[in-house]
């Protein structure tokens, strides 16, 4: 007996105990998926540490601007909302609505709110726009003065033709959302209209709170329709109770353990979980089937045997396919951690190969368990189809003869199907739009697209400008700036406007002017910008601003509205936006970054965009390693991408054509129809590799008479079973269903047709080859060392998945001091002697010795030769790298390792990267210690003394997201010597804000003029890691030949 | 004592009174292995090396490599190296060919204007692949333990005229390798004799019976007619590296044709001519390396297997190339994945190999604890037949200059295989490595 036997032997014998421990680690499980939290924020998919997170952040703290709830009004009477009934009820409203407890009530503004700042023989007044009384018809008479005197409210506060007026109103906490707009939405139902007055409630903060819960309450509508359905294909496939419940029981054991896994470890239910949990169904239905399938075959087929004899038989023939499918799968969910940044997407990857485990677990224990202890009973089903009748088999057996005669045409045609895919693919956009979540006929839509068509836009996109000083925005060039901005931006399709504190300053500077057109401008000098602000207290309230500036006048919000909900828009204005605040901002100390919801989300999406494809990819490569591996043949491993290839052009079929855009949940189905295709294509070249010798028409019929049936109803539990979410009226679960559908029927006829066939023309071709010449016996490691082997690689890989991690950081401006550090000169040419002392936290130090060459060449590039001298293990590795002119260039790189006498070109180091194992990025060394001020935002923070010399403290932040990434750092702190320009201590914190190292020039001297630190000490304040560098035999313009600086040099050694 | 050896036991001794003027290097290493399947030593090769650098003058220098290597364990020297070996290449040995003195570098490498010259014994690299090869055949190499060690110990340098210079934007090298030294090949009931069908005739259930004899090999000539001569012109464009490859040379394994003579079979190897044409290519792209090397044989020799055949013994052309994809995205990590394949022009019936063959290597290797830590493993697989090999090896820089390691390598897969042919030579290994 081996030990596959043997184990399903305790297991059989030991049915009772294992049908404890399955219940008890469902109960386990259960008790972990009630502690799981549901996060389908979409904040969740953006690192925590993204500088459009941390600012909007920023934005919520500072000025308490969240994402609103939007009350919109609309009056179609003659005099528009100018009615006073219409007012009245505005202002019922808006009290109403601030009185909820959801809702700050000093930030729920409308007209009942605002105030008009208009001018008065002593200066400015400033009164509410609506009076505090019965309002009348002179009260709306004034009101409609007011509005037109109030160019900062036409559009926003209210349409353009004073047909609608809006009451937003910002929420306390952003996690009540939704109960925020059932609560509006209640108090507007119980509102007596006037005639010709409607209201529609929206906004981003009701689209973003209601979005989960409106998509989750259909998800639970349909769900159990699909597990229903499931369940009676299984019936049907077997017409046993037991054959449809005891897979289910798998299912179920799968996902409640995988949830209760992540809700044991702490990661939340995002909204894409759903499709790891449809992934699980399917692959855990699938080997339930298989192995049902093979039990009852092998009851007709031998009778006299116990159950028990039959469990065991059974499960020793599918535990190798069912292994094999595990382990593939496993490799190809894995691939999602180390090629995504986005923690759900990441997730996704880790817990669906969590969960494939867990099925197969359950299927090597408490699905035989259970069998075993059940009494012996035949399959209806299959008994009919033994007499060749029904059952499935019939169609699957007249498909596999049309697939055996045609395989060519067969081919042909799956080839078209896959053209048809890659001209989906072609189609695919790259899109997102929350508010399209919801049906076009939903309140929630109708109410967005009204609110866009007749306000500014109901989607915000922020500008935070920051100022160093207190009062740094009462500067009249810094209001300049951002009033060019608002009216640059102004000009962009999709914007409807902007609203900043440069319009209320306008608005007063016209106030105290008696209202004079010719003053509706920016003051010219600070002073009168602090006038204005002080004459505005006089009669207003200090606080009206709050929305737009900061009490200390050190920050300021620049909000614009967007009237497009997509993301393509979004991501083209931000394009425009960048562009702008490129051009106009940092002035005078001050700088702009880009925020709020439209940025967040704008953020995330490129992540999707730039990762998917490659995503998808490597799963495809992880998965043709693994069916190498575990089938030791590359047409093996290459035959099982058949069924994947045809899998994923069909979702991406159904995509394209359907409409359906790449986004953060449909994204993820590539990944789902690679993790069922391969278990399709596995089961069936399993199958057909059982009986080698025979025809190759009867191997192929065979897989047709052994597999075909479970295969089918494989494909139609699933496709059935999520078609039927078809039929919701929500878009995303509609998608949701097709998707699944389209990949898993693709799966399973690219398995059946273009599979076989590839597999009919292939074996004749060999058999022919065969004739002439005798094939060389094929003899493999024994099965469980290929699984081994496959287990190890899986290992390997979780191994260096956990050791990637993204990083991200943020930015900010530059300096007189600091340009001129960069400028310091370096010599054209430079020749040293490096010795290089690297100590660990554990005091363990290695020695290295260079020889380190440059040349600076007259088109800006710059070449570096290092060749190591010792230790002697070491001695002769070079390396050698061309930084070229343009920026946008990769550099070059090469390194000659004297043991393999070899040259091998290298990636390009990121700029962040550890020099040769230092404390010292690839950068630093490049511009020896000298920042780019390309790269920085510097700010100047008084002056410090390092080693009793006297320093100028320059605080830095990445003036990008992109340096921030490329460099790894939030913020730098250098502390330069006036007379020598050498930073003598340079600090580093990580993106996370914390302190990274310290890098300090201890000693320096002056060569040729150029003064060069020759002592070099790094610290890594988290790892305790610690490099010495001392620089000798130094030599400034020396003549160096550009051959030097070659590939034949490298190999030439010291 | 061969020329070559005496030289190498000069070298070995002048070097300390060269010291003053050179630099010198020294390397001591002790490596043992045992196999698997037995718990005595396979290997216990205890080595002194000493490498001097001396500036002959300006752009001139001198270098050597003197290398004193005894097989305590007797398991490995038997060789036919001596046979393989040009007599101004082969070491001096001593302790009943156990142990070694041989001098594996000596060259003056300096520069003529814009000629480059390195002239003396050198090894001399061609491609862009790892362990598999397609250009890198300019040196024969020692297959004492197979493919299992450094490739720089594997390859047996020889004595070379390299000149190099730049032509067409790119450099031109010039080959003249007269020394018509071939692969050392392991013995019989050596751990590592090469058994397998694809290059060792395989006796027919008629041949069992008959005597086998086998001819002493018939050798490269040598010399001014024999010598090899290759061209390589490279150059970088559009960020690729770029050769174009043309080598004249013996082919360094035997050729052995049967002989048949009533009741007796006569195995006769010999050596013979080739020609290879090819080109190689690499570039980056973000975390990617992507390498890859291409090369047609115009002659080759092939077994069969064919009892119709009368030497057992077909030429065909050889076309092939390798692809790899090294991808260093992960932090302080190598993946390394490389295909090969091999096609050849003509497949009698008979013929022991495939028509096409492919060979597949990943490599993954990772270095931690401030890289004084080096995790590797490396996989060879033979795609056609199964067979393969994995070498994995931990590697403790525990000091600057000493490495300690500790290694498994196991082959497996069928016994007719390149690699399944040594699976009862799997083994451990242990070694230390001192710089001074």
């Amino acid at each position: 007996m081996n030990r596959v036997e043997a184990w399903f032997r305790f297991v059989v014998r030991f049915r009772i105990a294992v049908a404890i421990l399955c219940a008890a680690s469902l109960v386990a499980g259960g008790v972990g998926a009630a502690r799981l939290v549901k996060d389908t924020s979409a904040d969740a998919f953006i690192d925590p540490q993204n500088p459009a997170l941390l600012f909007r952040q920023r934005v919520e703290s500072r000025f308490g601007i969240t994402d609103p709830i939007v009350i919109a009004v609309f009056a179609q009477g003659v005099p528009g909302i100018y009615d006073p009934a219409v007012l009245d009820l505005v202002r019922r409203l808006t009290d109403a609505v601030s009185r909820l407890p959801q809702f700050d009530p000093a930030r729920t503004t409308s007209i009942a709110t605002e105030k008009w700042i208009r001018g008065t023989d002593d200066g400015m007044e400033v009164e509410p726009l609506l009076p505090q009384q019965t309002v009348d018809r002179a009260a709306a008479a004034r009101l409609r003065a007011g509005i037109a005197d109030s160019p900062l409210y036409r559009g926003s506060l209210v349409a353009a033709d004073g047909r609608a007026t809006l009451i937003v109103a910002e929420l306390l906490d952003e996690k009540a959302a939704s109960a925020a707009y059932e609560a509006v939405v209640g108090l507007v139902a119980r509102q007596a209209l006037p005639p010709g007055v409607e209201i529609h409630v929206a906004g981003e903060g009701a689209i973003t709170g209601h979005l989960s819960q409106y998509i989750d309450a259909d998800a639970r509508r349909m769900i159990p329709v699909a597990l229903l359905v499931i369940f009676a294909v299984l019936f049907s496939a077997f017409r046993t109770v037991r054959g449809a419940l005891v897979p289910m029981l798998v299912v179920v054991g799968t996902v409640v353990g995988t949830l209760g896994l992540m809700g044991a470890t702490g990661v939340s239910y995002f909204a894409i979980t759903s499709g790891m949990v449809v992934a699980l169904i399917g692959i855990a239905v699938a080997d339930a089937i298989h192995i049902f399938n093979d039990y009852y075959e092998r009851l007709g087929r031998e009778p006299q045997r116990s159950n028990a004899d039959l469990v065991v038989a059974t499960m020793c023939e599918m535990l190798r396919p069912v292994t094999l499918t595990t382990l593939t799968t496993i490799a190809g969910f894995l691939t999602l951690w180390p090629t995504n940044a986005m923690p759900p997407i990441r997730w996704f990857g880790v817990f669906g190969a969590t969960g494939v485990a867990l099925a197969w677990l359950y299927t090597i224990t408490v699905l035989p368990a259970v069998l075993a202890m059940l009494p012996r009973r035949t399959s209806p089903a299959l008994d009919r189809r033994n007499a060749g009748a029904g059952g499935g088999t019939g169609w699957v057996m007249r498909l596999g003869h049309a697939v055996i005669g045609r395989p060519l045409a067969t081919l042909v045609l799956a080839a078209m199907v896959c053209a048809t895919g890659a001209a989906g693919l072609a189609r695919l956009e790259v899109d997102y739009s929350r508010i399209d979540n919801f049906s076009a006929n939903s309140p929630l839509h109708r109410a967005d697209r009204a609110i866009n068509a007749n306000f500014q836009g109901g989607y915000h996109l922020d500008v935070l400008v920051m100022g160093e000083a207190e009062e740094s925005l009462y500067e009249p060039e810094v209001l300049r700036r951002i009033e060019q901005l608002q009216a640059r931006m102004a000009t962009v399709p999709g914007v409807g406007g902007s609203v900043s504190i440069v319009d209320y300053i306008r608005q007063m500077n016209r106030a105290v002017n008696a209202g004079a057109g010719e003053f509706d401008r920016l003051p010219d000098s600070r002073a009168a910008v602090a006038q204005l602000f002080l004459l505005y207290t006089l009669s207003g309230d200090p606080t009206d601003f709050e929305q737009e500036i900061d009490a200390s006048r050190r920050e300021a919000l620049v909000r614009f509205r967007l009237r497009t909900p997509r993301w393509s828009d979004h991501a083209r204005i931000v394009g425009e936006l960048e562009r702008e605040l490129a051009v106009l901002f940092p002035v005078g100390g001050v700088r702009a970054a880009i925020t709020g919801r439209v940025m967040v989300d704008h953020v995330w999406m490129q992540g999707i965009r730039d990762s998917h494809f490659a995503s998808v990819a490597l799963s495809v490569l992880a998965v043709l390693a693994m069916c190498i591996v575990l089938f030791r043949s590359l047409a093996l491993g290459l035959a099982c991408l058949i069924p994947v290839a045809v899998a994923v052009l069909a979702v991406y079929a159904v995509m394209g054509f359907g409409q359906v855009w790449l986004g953060v949940a449909t994204s993820m189905f590539a990944s789902v129809a690679i993790g069922l295709g391969i278990d399709f294509a596995i089961h069936t070249l399993d199958r057909a590799r059982q009986l080698r010798g025979e025809s190759p028409e009867v191997r192929v019929l065979h897989v047709y008479r052994s597999t075909g049936r479970p295969l089918l109803f494989n494909a139609l539990a699933v496709v059935l079973g999520f078609g039927v979410v078809m039929l919701s009226e929500v878009p995303p679960v509609r998608q949701f269903g097709a998707l699944v559908a389209a990949g898993v029927a693709a799966a399973f006829f690219g398995s059946v047709t273009a599979l076989t066939a590839a597999m009919v023309l292939v074996l004749r071709r060999r058999r022919s080859g065969d004739a002439a010449a005798p094939a060389p016996v094929r003899v493999g490691l024994p099965q469980p060392d290929r699984i081994r082997c496959g287990l190890v690689l899986i290992g390997f890989g979780v191994v260096m998945a956990g050791s990637s991690a993204p990083t991200v950081a943020m930015e900010d401006p530059a300096s007189e001091l600091m340009r001129r550090v960069h400028a310091r000169p370096e010599g054209r040419t430079r020749s040293q002697v490096v010795r290089v002392e690297l100590t660990d936290r554990r005091g363990v130090t290695r020695v290295e010795e260079t020889q380190v060459q440059r040349l600076r060449e007259a088109d800006g590039s710059r070449r570096t030769l290092v060749v190591y001298l010792a230790p002697v293990n070491v001695r002769g590795t070079a390396f050698l790298t061309v930084d070229h002119a343009d920026a946008a260039r990769d550099d070059d790189q090469w390194l000659y390792l004297p043991a393999l006498r070899k040259v091998r070109r290298l990636p390009a180091a990121d700029r962040g990267d550890s020099f040769f194992g230092t404390d010292l990025s690839y950068e630093e060394i490049k511009n020896d210690g000298r920042p780019d001020p390309a790269d920085w935002v510097f700010t100047a923070h008084g002056s410090d003394r390092v080693d009793g010399v006297e320093c100028t403290l320059v605080e830095g932040r990445p003036a990008s997201e992109r340096v921030a990434a490329a460099l790894g750092f939030s913020h730098a702190r250098w502390c330069v010597e006036a007379t020598t320009l050498v930073s003598r201590r340079s600090e580093f914190w990580d993106r996370n804000g914390n302190a990274l190292k310290v890098v300090g020039t201890p000693e320096l001297r002056r060569i040729d003029g150029i003064w060069i630190a020759t002592r070099i000490v790094a610290v890594n304040a988290k790892t305790g890691h610690r490099s010495v560098l001392a620089l000798r035999d130094i030599q400034v313009d020396a003549p160096l030949d550009a051959s030097l600086f070659t590939q034949q040099r490298l190999t030439r050694g010291p | 004592m061969s020329t070559g050896a005496l030289r190498a036991a000069a070298l070995l001794l002048a070097i300390p009174t060269l010291a003053q003027a050179a630099e010198v290097a020294w390397l001591a290493r002790v490596e043992g292995a045992t196999a698997s399947r037995a718990p005595q030593f396979q290997k216990l090769d205890i080595t002194l090396q000493s490498a001097l650098d001396l500036q002959l003058a300006d752009e001139w220098t001198l270098r050597g490599i003197a290398r004193l290597r005894f097989d305590a364990a007797g398991e490995l020297y038997a060789t036919n190296g001596r046979a393989a070996r040009a007599v101004a290449s082969r070491p001096a040995y001593f302790a009943g060919d156990r142990g070694e003195l041989e001098l594996r570098e000596l060259f003056i490498d300096g520069t003529i204007g814009k000629l480059r010259l390195r002239v003396g014994r050198q090894q001399v690299v061609w491609g862009q692949a790892d362990g598999l090869r397609v250009l890198d055949v300019v040196n024969p190499v020692s297959l004492r333990e197979f493919v299992l060690p450094n490739p720089e110990d594997r390859r047996i340098p020889l004595w070379t005229v390299n000149a190099e210079l730049p032509f067409a934007g790119g450099d031109l090298q010039l080959l003249w390798v007269p020394d018509p030294t071939v692969d050392e090949l392991p013995g019989s009931g050596h751990p590592f004799e090469i058994t397998s069908p694809l290059y060792v005739p395989r006796l027919t259930a008629t041949a069992a019976s008959m005597a086998v004899t086998v001819a002493p090999a018939v050798r490269p000539r040598g010399g001014l007619g024999g010598s090899d001569v290759g061209i390589r012109w490279s150059r970088t464009a559009g960020g690729w590296d770029l050769s174009l490859n043309a080598l004249h040379h013996y082919w360094d394994a035997p050729v052995p044709y049967r002989q048949r003579a009533p009741r007796a079979m006569r195995i006769a190897p010999r050596y013979e001519r080739t020609a290879l044409l090819g080109g190689s290519y690499a570039n980056a792209f973000g975390a990617l390396t992507v390498r890859g090397e291409v090369g047609l044989s115009l002659r080759r020799f092939f077994l069969t297997d064919d009892p119709a055949d009368a030497d057992g013994i077909f030429q065909a052309r050889e076309l092939a190339h390798v692809v790899g994809i090294d991808y260093t995205g992960l932090d302080d990590t190598l993946l390394s994945l490389q295909l090969f394949q091999s096609w050849i022009s003509r497949h009698p019936a008979g013929a022991t190999r495939r028509r096409l063959e492919n060979q597949a290597t990943l490599l993954v290797q990772r270095e931690a604890l401030n890289d004084s830590l080096r995790l590797r493993a490396l996989w060879l697989q033979s795609l056609d037949r199964g067979d393969g090999a994995v070498q994995a090896q931990v590697a403790w820089k525990w000091r600057s200059n000493g490495v300690l390691t500790l290694g498994v390598e196991r082959f497996g897969g069928v016994r007719d295989g390149l690699f399944g042919e040594f699976r009862d030579a799997s083994r451990v290994t242990l070694g230390l490595e001192i710089g001074f």
